[in-house]
């Protein structure tokens, strides 16, 4: 009997950490309204479009960190994205030239997109820099 | 010359009851106040709840926390991704948030951020 409620308290606490562990991809995606969306938007396309006033929206790079991040820092395209925290609170500070722009935090839900756009990009265009965990 | 309706119409009227005279206030009080004095209104003797009734509500509370929980925990899967804390170092205008509702997702869009801004940002 004290075995069997031992499994199923270790089952348990299994489910919980597996539960919570995961993984965070981290894209910069360039909007505009001129050409074509890259397929590998093809999980958030559909919150872009209806959210932000932009037709088309062109990846730039991409990168992945680990749930839960432990301060990683992540290179995109210019910009450095530094992730610490667990999936239901996670502190997201993205910097450029060494300098922080924006510090934020979120509860990401698994799937659900957290879109920070806004960012200056070349040519005057505005990036967006999407978080997914998984 | 009458329609065929209109001889149904007259002969239903002819069938019809006719509807009581309206009761005056005091009549009506007198025969309320007649039927409540043939009830008990000793309220003073109470009866315990029975050993059934005891386990019943048990149940019913034990069942409506288990539902209840089960309803918690089944929308906390599925709510959204959600904005805690923002702040923006360097010079913009604006910051809008935006949720939407099928991705569960959350936007959020900082209107003329000035990345190269010299007086903002921290190292």
């Amino acid at each position: 009997m004290k075995s069997t409620i031992l499994t199923v308290a270790v089952l348990a606490l299994l489910a919980v950490s597996s539960a919570e562990a995961g993984s965070l991809s981290l894209r910069l995606v360039e909007a505009s309204n001129s050409g074509g969306s890259s397929g590998s938007l093809s999980d958030v396309i559909g919150i872009l479009q209806k959210t932000l006033p932009f037709k088309t929206f062109t990846l730039k790079a991409s990168g992945s960190a680990s749930l839960p991040a432990s301060n990683q820092s992540v290179s995109l395209d210019g910009y450095s994205v530094i992730c610490n925290g667990p999936q239901g609170n996670l502190s997201v500070a993205v910097k450029r030239r060494g300098k922080t722009i924006v510090n934020t935090s979120a509860a990401l839900k698994k799937g659900k997109p957290f879109v920070l756009g806004g960012l200056p990009g070349g040519g005057g265009k505005s990036l967006v820099l999407i978080l997914v965990a998984h | 010359m009458m329609t065929e309706k209109q001889n149904r119409d007259e002969e239903l009227i002819s069938q019809s009851v006719q509807t009581p005279a309206m009761r005056d206030g005091d009549g009506f009080w007198a025969d309320f106040k007649a039927h409540a004095s043939l009830r008990s209104q000793d309220a003073s003797v109470r009866t315990g709840p029975s050993a059934f009734s005891l386990w019943a509500s048990g149940l019913a509370t034990a069942a409506a926390v288990l539902v209840a929980g089960f309803f918690i925990l089944s929308a906390s899967s599925v709510s959204a991704t959600q904005l805690r804390f923002i702040d923006v170092k360097s010079e913009h205008s604006a910051v809008m948030i935006l949720t939407s509702d099928p991705e569960a997702g959350t936007v959020v869009w900082i209107e003329g951020l000035n990345a190269d801004d010299p007086n903002g940002g921290s190292s």
